[in-house]
């Protein structure tokens, strides 16, 4: 089920209007509603993947109150990596098998051994990365002591499905999510509202900007080699905004789904089209898988290799980013993307500039900071070029053609009817930046009309301006 | 060893790994407090900090540190093992 | 109680927005302009003369042949060579038409002009597409009525129902839309009976590829039905015709296909692989004729309907005196 769709809204009133009334007064009732709503939420698109999840998630439960359990670390260790081992097995079973075998037979043919290189399609069980790696981070936090094992089955499985995550993220530490759930929820007007103000915005920009900008992009990237320099260079910028647009417009969706049944979940993106450097990005780029990493990998490696003192820190980051692009999906572009990431990074860490938080007035300082966004923001644009490409074809040919000829030409880009909408966007995340969410700062309008009339004018921009899907038609020549 | 002696060390580890010494040591300081100490200099400081007393730290040790305070804690309570 | 007085606020926001929504859609075409409004790009007198063509089939009187659908209708049936044959012939075809379309315009001018046969000039894909722009087209160049309302919402569309609300606000405030619509328009020209006569030679752009799935939707077929059946009610004929194309638009097994669900609602006459019509100098593109092309499909297929007709109805095609033809030609140069 969509988020943007007829059955989630009337799926969502229904748990709306329940949660609120008839089970106002009972949490189990709330917990055993959202426990049910989250099966039959991930259950409309597929059945078949509720029995993996419930046996991953029943594994997981079990596992967790073996390690709290055990007093030695010896033993606790031997169940976290069982439990780890096990989540890597299924994620690795579903998500990179059939990219495994086919680059396998792809080197032996090449090695003159041909392999049946049947064509593996394994299902891919929507969510299933977000879902594998909060188990993992479960696990090792109860392992950690810095969550308690949830012994409370239903609550545990409302952790493990809730629908306003399970999809996309974000990525929900036990620490974070289950102390929401054992308190009482009340209604309080100001968080729904909010999350009605976050939810419109997510709307917004998945609709208008990320859907509007998304044929332009994949216009480019079905042949790059055609363009000049200067469509290629927009194009890999409006790409970046496409993504951000997409992704931050999907969290904030379900961020103000959960606000809405006072449940808060953590923020995913602070702004990243705004970061100073490398390492800013990464900390506000879809921030509840970049913690994640932080927190469950670069720790424990950088830890394991800290004598090794840069050379040691510079390792420990490159095999970070890989794992970053790998989770992306199975393909060579992701693990391209990964290595970019990393090495971006290195100039960083030798300079020992990771961080960039010095404060500052006046206006040479004001002109740095501008300058220095705005080739962060160049520089992320160019990278993520490996994010969208197809194949290492597709993004090796897009880069060659960006540092080819026509860098001054007039881009073939159209963008004058979705001008108006990218500007107000562009407008308000930078108003909004720094906040909860971009309309954070509106909802806290005292002149009840202002307020109202930013909402009005943000509907009507996704009446006007909204790309509606599924209704592609072929143009006769005319 | 006393708390004091601890603390002067540790400084000195910070300024040597962060190159300047505009901070203050205080129980409540923490990394963002000290320009330069962020999540790759931070295992560089821990490094310098076990080789300083001669001990060895655990990453679940590591983990749970929450400032300064904490930290000299631990220096203290592994020299006292 | 806290629930009630929410959905009030909501309901107070989205009346605003409402407004807001008409107030900007009255500033449209002027001063905003609508290429800056993605998802209301109505302009009366667009693409393929529509508004011409149905300010003229309203005074053009009885006619033999009435053609209706995409391109391929308005580029490929030249009235002018039919009137050479003594027949009589209008082209109702608009851009991107689709039987939910051709309805409407059947609905509006099929008993004034009163034609004998009614052509489908159609291709698989014609069927398996909703038509929209046609739709759009429909509502650019008004009147909006009931039956392109309804169709509007059919559509379940953002850009239909922008159009049909932008169209309902103007038509109230300034009745349906009048314009002087150039008879040249860049390379195209406009042919007195519907037609398009197109001056670019030959300009072969590749076709979009991958090709589409040619899979008829029911919606189409279900119009297909009630068009013909609206024909068969007045004692009319209809007939379908697949247009010459050069490239093949679908695999031959499906070709073959499409011919039998078709011949189901009206006779089929498929030259679409007409071994006369597959010179590339006839084509400007994979599917549409230049006037070279269009001269030997309209001689070719006027012999084919005489035959056609001759053998599945009884009465004749309703013949005109020289004379009248020759009035009609002299007003068509």
């Amino acid at each position: 089920m969509l988020f943007l769709s007829q059955e989630f809204l009337l799926f969502f009133l229904t748990v709306f209007v329940l949660y609120w009334s008839v089970f106002k007064n009972s949490m189990n009732g709330q917990d055993s509603l959202l426990m049910v709503s989250s099966i039959i939420f991930y259950g409309w698109t597929d059945t078949r993947f509720l029995i993996l999840i419930g046996i991953s998630g029943t594994l997981n439960y079990g596992l967790a109150v073996l390690i709290e359990q055990n007093e030695s670390d010896r033993l606790r260790s031997a169940w976290l990596w069982t439990g780890v081992i096990l989540n890597i097995l299924i994620l690795g079973y579903f998500k990179y098998f059939g990219f495994f075998y086919e680059s396998l037979a792809c080197s032996l043919e090449g090695m003159g051994l041909p392999l049946e290189k049947r064509y593996f399609k394994i299902a891919l069980p929507i969510g299933i990365s977000f879902f594998t790696f909060q188990m993992i981070g479960y696990l090792i936090d109860v392992n950690n002591g810095s969550s308690v094992a949830c012994r409370k089955p239903i609550k545990f499985f409302t952790y493990v499905l809730y629908f306003p995550k399970i999809l996309a993220g974000p990525i929900e530490r036990a620490q974070n999510f289950l102390p929401s759930i054992e308190r009482v929820r009340t209604y309080e007007q100001e968080m729904i509202s909010d999350g009605m103000r976050q939810f419109l915005w997510g709307a917004f920009a998945k609709t208008v900007i990320a859907d509007g900008l998304s044929p332009l992009v994949d216009g480019i990237h079905t042949d790059p080699g055609a363009a000049p320099a200067s469509t290629l260079w927009l194009g890999a910028c409006l790409y970046l905004i496409q993504l951000y647009a997409d992704f931050s417009g999907y969290s904030n969706m379900a961020i103000g789904t959960s606000k809405m049944l006072g449940i808060p979940l953590s923020i995913n993106f602070r702004s990243p089209l705004f970061a100073l450097n490398v390492s800013d990005f990464w900390r506000r780029w879809h921030v509840s898988l970049t913690s994640w990493m932080m927190d469950y990998l670069f720790t424990p490696l950088a830890f394991m290799l800290r004598q090794y003192g840069r050379p040691g820190a510079s390792l420990a980051i490159m095999v970070t980013f890989l794992a970053v692009g790998v989770w992306h999906g199975a393909n060579w572009t992701f693990i391209v993307f990964g290595l970019i990431q990393g090495l971006l990074f290195l100039p960083l860490v030798a300079s020992g500039k990771v961080n960039v938080t010095r404060p500052g007035t006046g206006l040479v300082y004001g002109a740095r900071q501008i300058a220095a966004g705005a080739f962060t923001f160049i520089l992320m644009a160019a990278s993520f070029v490996w994010m969208r490409a197809d194949s290492i074809a597709v993004g090796s040919s897009y880069w060659k053609g960006m540092v080819g000829p026509g860098l001054w030409t007039n881009p073939s880009i159209n963008l004058f009817n979705m001008l108006v909408p990218l500007l107000f966007f562009l407008l308000l995340e930078w108003l909004g930046r720094g906040q909860d969410h971009m309309l954070t700062k509106v909802g806290s309008l005292r002149t009840t009309i202002l307020r109202w009339s930013i909402y009005a004018v943000i509907l009507v921009q996704i009446a006007l301006y909204s790309n509606t899907q599924g209704a592609t038609f072929i143009y006769f020549a005319f | 060893m006393e708390k004091n002696d601890i603390a002067t060390r540790i400084r000195e580890v910070l300024i040597a790994v962060v190159g300047h010494d505009r901070f203050e040591m205080r129980d409540d300081l923490t990394a963002p407090d000290v320009e330069g100490w962020d999540s790759l200099t931070h295992m560089s400081i821990i490094t310098g900090i076990e080789s300083a007393f001669n001990v060895r730290f655990k990453l679940r040790e590591i983990n749970k540190l929450r400032n300064m305070g904490t930290l000299i804690e631990l220096v203290q309570s592994k020299l006292s093992a | 109680m806290q629930l009630i007085r929410a959905a009030f606020r909501l309901i107070l926001v989205g009346s605003l927005a409402v407004l807001l929504y008409a107030s900007t859609l009255a500033l449209a075409p002027r001063p905003l302009p609508f290429n800056l409004i993605k998802n209301l790009n109505v302009p009366t007198g667009g693409h393929g003369h529509l508004y011409t063509r149905m300010k003229e089939a309203a005074t053009y009187g009885k006619v033999d042949i009435l053609v209706v659908g995409s391109s391929l209708a308005y580029r490929g049936f030249d009235p002018r060579i039919f009137a050479a044959h003594n027949i009589r012939l209008f082209n109702l075809g608009s851009s991107n038409q689709t039987p939910l379309q051709s309805e409407i315009l059947l609905q509006r001018h099929l008993d004034e002009l009163d034609p004998r046969l009614v052509i489908f000039a159609l291709q698989p894909i014609s069927l398996s597409v909703d038509g929209l722009e046609s739709t759009l087209d429909l509502l650019a160049n008004g009147p909006l009525d009931k039956q392109t309302f309804d169709l509007a919402m059919h559509h379940e569309h953002i850009k239909t129902y922008n159009a049909a609300a932008f169209a309902a606000m103007k038509q109230a405030l300034e009745g349906p839309p009048t314009i002087d619509e150039p008879v040249l328009k860049g390379t195209d020209t406009y042919v007195k009976g519907g037609f398009v006569e197109q001056r670019s030679g030959s300009n072969h752009k590749p076709l979009p590829s991958p090709l589409p799935s040619f899979v008829p939707r029911s919606d189409q077929e279900k119009a297909l039905e009630r068009c013909i059946a609206m024909i068969e009610v007045r004692g009319r004929k209809a007939m379908i015709v697949r247009t010459p194309v050069l490239t093949t638009y679908a695999d031959p097994e499906f070709d073959n296909t499409f011919n039998a669900r078709m011949k189901r609602f009206a006779p089929v006459i498929d030259m679409s692989k007409h071994e006369l019509i597959q010179d590339p100098s006839y084509f400007y593109d994979g599917s549409h004729l230049n006037q070279q092309g269009v001269q030997v499909f309209n001689t070719i297929l006027i012999q084919d309907i005489k035959m056609a007709l001759s053998t599945e109805i009884t009465s004749p095609v309703r013949q005109h005196s020289p004379t009248v033809v020759q009035t009609y030609r002299t007003r068509t140069h």
